[in-house]
């Protein structure tokens, strides 16, 4: 990872890498927020491995590799503060 | 257009390095590790002391971290992996009554877990992309029983039920995922047979003979390539007709 990210930059990557990869699917991208189910945001399971992946070339980091289960991730919301919390734990 | 690049565990030595070699002649990026250097990764660096084609590190598959270290560096300098061999294996053979824990856990560690690993860490990538292809090499062991090989026949069919599950859970996303089952080959490990039972092997093997690395490690390319593009969770086993 190069410079950490601040809350807000995780937030606005993770959203517009969410509907980046709807969209690469051929879906309109629905208007989600934090609260909303990743489903509900348009995201597959296999999608969501997709976003990980890509995500881990943003901030070379997978959360969900050791430190997180992925089940315990329901919204876009949790999928944040994952990241937030896994790339700077204080 | 840019060399599709292959990941190969295992693949300094026997069907490992017969992959490598042919994977390179057929234009791929060989990315490949092993616990020790051969002479075939020497011979290779020495070809390609810049490592544009070919690239190999010393990894023990059991050391998650290397593991994910490995594939980071691997695509960080080559980009996307478009294709994994997981060929990784060790055989300790013998009387499973008599099998040391230690040889049983390192059975599972390296045939199973290691290749399962590796490749929960080259998926995310192939599903991002869309694309991409995986061979896991099974065994004739996995679908035959056969004696003083039980750890070794377990580890594999369980590398056949998870080429099934990840074949489809991943074919939605173009992934494929094959097993290849070799018989007995010109390898390390048929060279610990008796004399006896190496001709058992022939009278029994409809061909007569012994496979070659070359023939096996053709069957892995072409589960690889674009010809194979509409097979997926399949085993196939290369024998001679052995298990007829």
């Amino acid at each position: 990872m190069t410079a950490k990210p601040n809350a807000a930059e995780i937030r606005q990557t993770i959203h517009r890498t969410i509907a980046e990869i709807v969209e690469r699917g051929g879906r309109a991208a629905p208007a989600f927020d934090d609260d909303d189910l990743l489903v509900d945001a348009g995201l597959a399971s296999l999608d969501l491995a997709a976003l990980v992946a890509r995500l881990e070339r943003v901030w070379r980091v997978d959360p969900f590799l050791e430190a997180v289960a992925i089940t315990e991730i329901r919204t876009v919301g949790d999928l944040c503060r994952a990241y937030r919390d896994f790339i700077d734990p204080a | 257009m840019a060399r599709p690049l292959v990941v190969i565990s295992g693949g300094s030595r026997g069907l490992g390095a017969g992959i490598a070699r042919q994977c390179l002649d057929a234009g791929y990026v060989v990315a490949a590790f092993s616990r020790t250097a051969t002479a075939f990764v020497e011979a290779e660096q020495q070809r390609d002391p810049r490592g544009e084609r070919f690239y190999w590190a010393a990894i023990d598959g059991r050391d998650d971290g290397a593991l994910n270290r490995f594939v980071g560096d691997v695509s960080d300098r080559y980009g996307a992996i478009d294709a994994l061999i997981n060929n990784a294996a060790v055989g300790r053979f013998g009387a499973f009554a008599l099998m040391r824990m230690r040889e049983i856990d390192e059975s599972l560690a390296i045939n199973l877990r290691s290749n399962i690993v590796l490749a929960r860490l080259c998926t995310p990538a192939m599903i991002a992309r869309g694309a991409g292809a995986i061979v896991n090499i099974s065994s004739i062991n996995a679908v035959r029983g056969n004696a003083g090989v039980a750890v070794y026949s377990a580890t594999k069919a369980a590398l056949d039920g998870f080429t099934r599950a990840l074949a489809r859970e991943l074919g939605p996303r173009n992934i494929r995922v094959n097993s290849l089952a070799p018989g007995y080959f010109d390898s390390d490990m048929v060279k610990g047979l008796g004399e006896r039972q190496r001709r058992a092997i022939l009278r029994n093997t409809p061909l007569g003979r012994l496979g070659t690395v070359d023939e096996i490690a053709a069957a892995a390319l072409f589960l690889l390539s674009p010809a194979a593009a509409f097979m997926t969770g399949q085993t196939i086993i290369i024998d001679g007709g052995l298990t007829l």
